[in-house]
Formats: C-alpha cells, sequence, structure tokens
C-alpha cells in the first residue's frame, strides 16, 4: 500500500484517478491546485505524485522540483494533455519519473504507478550516501546546527530556491555561502543584493543594470548584479526589506530568469540559483499587506530556519575556542588556554545578538590589557560579571539546605545525596530526557548516569 | 564557621526586591571606517570626480552618521591588537585598480567579519567581476554619483541601529 497524491484542476478526471487507485489498494490524496498540493506534499508523506502540467495557480512543471524536494521525496508523474510534447520533454528534464498522456491516462497509470513505486522500493534499500559536506567555517554540533547542515546538503544538490531564516546575527550569510560552495555552481559567483542597503531609486539599475543614457548620469551601459549572478548564485539578503513595488518585478525574474536592463526594450536571461534570507516573518508581512504572498511562495521552495544562539548554547564552547584561534592568527599572538569558567559565564546569557554578537564579546575580551596567556570570565566586559554574579548568587540560593530546622549539620552522605538528585532532576529537562544529550552535557558516562538514574527513580526516555 | 555563609543574607534580600534592570547589552554599534589604497592621491577636496576624496568629505557631511574615520590600509593588512575593525563594522574600500582588488581578494580572510562597500575605479569595474568574492554589500564605480553612496550608507546604518535596538529591547534580566 502507498501513499499517491494527485494533483490535477479537473475534478472529473481527479475522480476517476481516485477510484482507480484505491482499487489497486493505494491512499489517494486529491487536490487541485499547486498551493495546496505543495502544502499538503509538505506536511504529508506520498510515494508518488501525478501532476497536470496547466493548473489555474501556475505551470505543474516548474514545480517538479519542489515536490520532490518535501520530506518524503516523492516521485512525480506528469499527466500532460495531448499535443504537449514539450511538456512531456520538459518534464524528464525537470526530473519527473514518467508522463503520461491524459487521454491514455487511465490506460496507463497502472503500468507507470507499478514502475514508479517498484523504482522507489530499490532506492531506499541503498543506503543513502553519506554527503561529504564542505562546513564553509561553520561551527557547531549542536542538534539545530546539524539539521541546518543536513538541509544545506540536501539544497546544495539541487538548483531550488532557498529561503533562510533567523535571528540577527545566526549566521544566514554563511550558510547562504555553504549552499553555494557545496553546489555545482561554486566557481560561478556567489552575488549579494543586500535589500536593506539599497534605497528603493537604486534596486532596478543595481539589480538589472542600465542601458546608457536610462536617466541622469547614465552616461555609460553599465551589467547589473542578476547578469553577474548567471550561471551562479543570487544571495538575496534581508528580502523583507525588498519594497512592494519592486516585488512584483522580482517575481517575474524567478518565474521567467528573464529581465530588462532600465531603458532597454531587450530582455535578457540569467541563469541564477536563488538563495533569500530574512529575519523578518514574513508570513506575518503578508497579512499586513507588506509582502506579496505569491512571492513568498517561490521563495520558501525550500526553508532552512536558524536556531538563535541561546537554543544551542552547547555550541558556545566550540564557538569560543574557534574565535579565539582565528584571533590569535590575526593578531599573530601565542594561542590561548580558554578557563571553564569563561564557558560558564558565556553559556549563561541569552544572546540576543547571537553569534556575532558572541564573536564581539571575544573581540572585546581579546583587547582586555590584562589578558594573559589564558581566558578567564573576568577578563569579560563588564555586563558579564554582572551576571556571572547573578548567577552565582541563584546557585547558592537552589543549594540545598545545609542545615535543617534544627540548625543541625546534615550528614555529608545525605547532603551529597541531595545534590545529586537535584542535579539530576535539572540534566533531565535540559536533555530532554536524551541519554545521549545528558552524557554530552554532564560529561557523566552512560554507565554512571544509567546507575544514577536507577538509584533515584527518574527514568529517562 | 564558613559553611554557615553558603546561604547568604544578600541573596534573599535581593529576591525580596523584585527589581527588574535593563543591562546594556547586546551588540555594539557598527563603526564606519573608510580605506583607500590610494592614500596619498589628494590631501584635500579637490575637483577631480573619482578622487576618493570626494566620497569621504560628502560622507562626513551627513550629520545622522557617526563619524566615518578613515584609517590607512595597514589597519587593514596589518592589523594589531590597538587597530579598531571589529566584527560587524563597516568598511567602504576604495580600489582604484584590478590589482588593488586582487591584493585584497588574496587576503579576504581579514574582511569576512566585515560589512564591505566598494567603490571601484571605472575601468577594473567595467572588466572584472571578481570583486564578488570579496562579498560586498554594495559595489559602485567610483564616477557613479556620490549620492548613491550616501544614500546605501545611511540605509545600512539606519538598518543596523534598529536591529540592534529591537534586540536590546527584548532583553530585559531580572534581578
Ligand atoms: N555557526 C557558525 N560558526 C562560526 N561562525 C559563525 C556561525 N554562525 C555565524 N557566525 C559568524 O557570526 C557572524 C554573523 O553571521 P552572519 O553575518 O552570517 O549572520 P546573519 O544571520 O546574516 O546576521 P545579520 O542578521 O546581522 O545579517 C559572522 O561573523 C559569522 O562568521
Ligand atoms: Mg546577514
Amino acid at each position: 500500500m502507498s501513499d499517491i497524491l494527485i494533483l490535477d484542476d479537473d475534478t472529473e478526471l481527479c475522480m476517476m484517478l481516485h477510484e482507480r487507485v484505491k482499487k489497486r489498494g493505494h491512499i489517494a490524496t486529491v487536490t487541485h491546485t499547486l498551493e495546496t498540493g505543495v502544502r499538503t506534499a509538505e506536511a504529508n508523506s506520498f510515494d508518488v505524485i501525478l501532476l497536470d502540467v496547466d493548473l489555474p495557480d501556475g505551470n505543474g512543471l516548474e514545480y517538479i522540483q519542489r515536490f520532490k524536494n518535501c520530506p518524503s521525496a516523492p516521485e512525480v508523474i506528469i499527466i500532460t494533455g495531448q499535443g504537449e510534447a514539450d511538456g512531456a520533454e520538459n518534464a524528464i528534464i525537470n526530473g519527473a519519473w514518467s508522463y503520461i498522456i491524459k487521454p491514455h491516462v487511465i490506460r496507463e497509470l497502472d503500468l507507470h504507478l507499478t514502475r514508479a513505486l517498484q523504482y522507489r522500493k530499490e532506492k531506499q534499500k541503498i543506503t543513502p550516501v553519506p554527503v561529504s559536506l564542505k562546513r564553509n567555517r561553520i561551527i557547531g554540533t549542536s542538534k539545530g546546527v546539524s539539521k541546518c547542515l543536513d538541509q544545506v546538503a540536501r539544497a546544495a544538490a539541487s538548483d531550488v530556491n532557498v529561503l533562510i531564516t533567523g535571528p540577527t546575527g545566526t549566521g544566514k550569510e554563511l550558510f547562504a555561502k555553504a549552499i553555494h560552495e557545496n553546489s555545482e555552481r561554486n566557481s560561478q559567483n556567489f552575488v549579494i543584493v543586500d535589500c536593506a542597503a539599497l534605497p528603493e531609486t537604486l534596486i532596478e539599475s543595481t539589480l538589472f543594470g542600465h542601458v546608457k543614457g536610462a536617466f541622469t548620469g547614465a552616461d555609460k551601459e553599465q551589467d547589473g548584479l542578476v547578469k553577474h549572478a548567471h550561471q551562479g548564485t543570487l544571495f538575496l539578503d534581508e528580502v523583507g526589506e525588498l519594497p512592494i513595488s519592486i516585488q512584483k518585478t522580482f517575481l517575474r525574474l524567478l518565474q521567467e530568469r528573464e529581465y530588462r536592463p532600465v531603458g532597454s526594450p531587450r530582455h535578457q536571461f540569467s541563469n541564477f540559483r536563488l538563495v533569500a534570507a530574512t529575519n523578518r516573518n514574513l508570513e506575518a508581512m503578508v497579512q499586513e499587506g507588506t509582502f506579496r504572498s505569491d512571492l513568498l511562495f517561490r521563495l520558501e521552495a525550500f526553508v532552512i530556519n536558524l536556531p538563535p544562539l541561546k537554543e544551542r548554547i552547547e555550541d558556545v564552547r566550540e564557538l569560543v575556542t574557534y574565535f579565539i584561534s582565528q584571533l590569535c592568527e590575526r593578531y599573530n599572538t601565542e594561542s590561548k588556554g580558554i578557563a571553564p569558567d569563561l564557558i560558564e559565564t558565556l553559556s549563561a546569557y541569552d544572546w540576543p545578538g547571537n553569534i556575532r554578537e558572541l564573536y564581539q564579546t571575544i573581540e572585546q575580551l581579546f583587547t582586555n590589557q590584562s589578558l594573559g596567556p589564558t581566558c578567564f570570565s573576568f577578563h569579560l566586559p563588564e555586563k558579564f560579571r554582572i551576571l556571572q554574579a547573578r548567577a552565582s548568587v541563584d546557585s547558592m540560593q537552589n543549594q540545598p539546605e545545609l542545615v535543617d530546622a534544627k540548625q543541625n549539620l546534615p550528614s555529608w552522605r545525605s547532603y551529597k545525596e541531595k545534590c545529586e538528585e537535584e542535579y539530576l532532576v535539572k540534566l533531565r529537562s535540559e536533555s530532554e530526557s536524551n541519554v545521549t544529550r545528558a552524557c554530552k552535557l554532564s560529561g557523566l558516562s552512560r554507565t554512571r548516569l544509567y546507575q544514577l538514574i536507577e538509584k533515584y527513580e527518574l527514568p529517562f526516555s | 564557621m564558613a559553611w554557615l555563609l553558603l546561604k547568604p543574607v544578600m541573596a534573599t534580600d535581593l529576591n525580596n526586591q523584585e527589581n527588574t534592570i535593563l543591562l546594556k547589552r547586546s551588540a555594539k554599534i557598527m563603526n564606519v571606517y573608510f580605506i583607500s589604497s590610494h592614500e596619498n592621491s589628494c590631501q584635500a577636496e579637490c575637483s577631480f570626480r573619482s578622487c576618493p576624496e570626494r566620497f569621504l568629505n560628502n560622507l562626513q557631511e551627513i550629520p545622522s552618521l557617526p563619524l566615518i574615520n578613515r584609517i590607512p590600509k595597514t589597519h587593514l593588512f596589518q592589523p594589531t591588537m590597538s587597530t579598531p575593525l571589529r566584527n560587524g563594522d563597516l568598511l567602504i574600500f576604495h580600489a582604484e585598480s584590478e590589482s588593488d582588488i586582487n591584493h585584497l581578494i588574496e587576503s579576504r580572510n581579514i574582511i569576512e567579519q566585515l560589512r564591505l562597500i566598494l567603490i571601484i575605479g571605472e575601468e577594473a569595474f567595467q572588466d572584472s567581476w571578481n570583486y564578488h568574492q570579496l562579498n560586498p554589500r554594495y559595489t559602485m564605480n567610483s564616477q557613479q554619483n556620490v549620492t548613491d553612496l550616501r544614500d546605501v550608507v545611511t540605509k545600512i546604518f539606519n538598518h543596523t541601529h534598529q536591529e540592534t535596538a529591537e534586540s536590546n529591547t527584548t532583553n530585559q534580566v531580572n534581578l
């Protein structure tokens, strides 16, 4: 039994296909537009998608890659109208498993479906080759970063539009470059268009270039960034800042990969891969009417959401070590030791400016006059010392009572057990009950952790 | 005895006050620096259209911007602990020729952490797209209208400023 998604705007045909698929023992889901189709495919698991070409909200062929990139990586079978010979060819070029011409669809469906499902079965038997990803100086081994790196690998292997989201300083640009570096386009340009830097008046000529005399001051023809990105990657940074007046033009560029230099009557073509980034909530902007929903729909074909640093605080140690070594190299100084209290203090902070702020903090520490061969937390700027003081007060408060109600000192053993138990409770919640994570966080061996779990009867999952 | 001090009076006091203070925290404001590969080309204002001073003087006239510091190339190529460039700062680099750009590309790791605006001499600008390896936020031709640069710098500055302010206000610490 397999899961099949049928996407066609012809309701009668849909019903027929649905019946047929069900008869063969599969589960069928039907949708009639690309938008609902994409959402359904992204949220559920499908083995095969039967996809029409001519749909009310776009051309199905342009969405083949997007469907294939859905979590269940389904196979796509295209259903084309008669006489759309190009459509059939394009379907295969775009990565469809096969195509069926509409009048024969009922007759031929079984054969195509059986083959596609068989192929899928074979494919699933082969263990995926570990992708050798160039990390491009992305540091961190937390679950959050590893997940994003997996997504980088998947995005890099295809040409799909990628949207990178995440708060300021989380590494959006770094990840965008990593996608480019790991893609087949890596020998060509990675071109940045910073929408937060370009005033509205400059956007079009910067993106598309202009011809001589297009406006006052245009005394020579000039190429735009879209042309520079031909065969490479166009990185549309801070895309949430793109003025609504330009969004339509940009949408057209994404649909057709065609543009017209300012003042020119002729269209030009550029084959670029698009990566966009933003720290804004584009969905909310769509609701407010400041961002076009059709543009968002195009951009978010593949989304990578970078978590804030406080959600991957276990990466702080590795990041700090890396930044300090970079700074030692920059200033040509001897390598430095890192005291545990430095990492502790930095890990207690919530990093609103994320990794950029961490880097800046280490830069500040580095220029501290009293810095010797080892970096201690007292070398940090004042605000961290305040935090540290507060943390130590907190931890004292959290300690088990050292004297009982009658002011007697408890036995060493019972005091220690109390501490252990409290530590374990905290560890369980920090590690979300995951033993591997708990060992990593605490430095305890698995055996020791299991002993403690049994002793205090605090089950982990 | 020492162990009695482990539950200090101070802790409870602080707790009872339930004070909310806003710690001065988060990313610092972005600084803006100007470097020209042709340091001695001109000492004062002149009428030559591509003169680096023209760009610098013009930027320095914008009241809403912080002081834009002209710094020597050595600050970039041979940094020491006292040189000021830091992660996230904005560097406006004026490169006259292609070899100036290639020099910068060779040592591109030193500008990796900076936001970069390039002003490139007319010929080099037309001839090569090499400079994308430096990942500039904006690139202009040295013959281009200087107001373009003013607009871009102001926009970057305002945007960064606003972001910094936003991330600061969301972070209150309860003491
Ligand atoms: N995982 C990481 N490992 C090492 N360095 C990182 C990592 N993530 C970010 N950085 C560093 O943090 C700084 C900010 O990164 P980047 O500019 O990519 O973030 P951003 O999300 O685009 O930030 P902004 O919103 O400010 O534009 C850079 O100096 C970058 O090198
Ligand atoms: Mg960025």
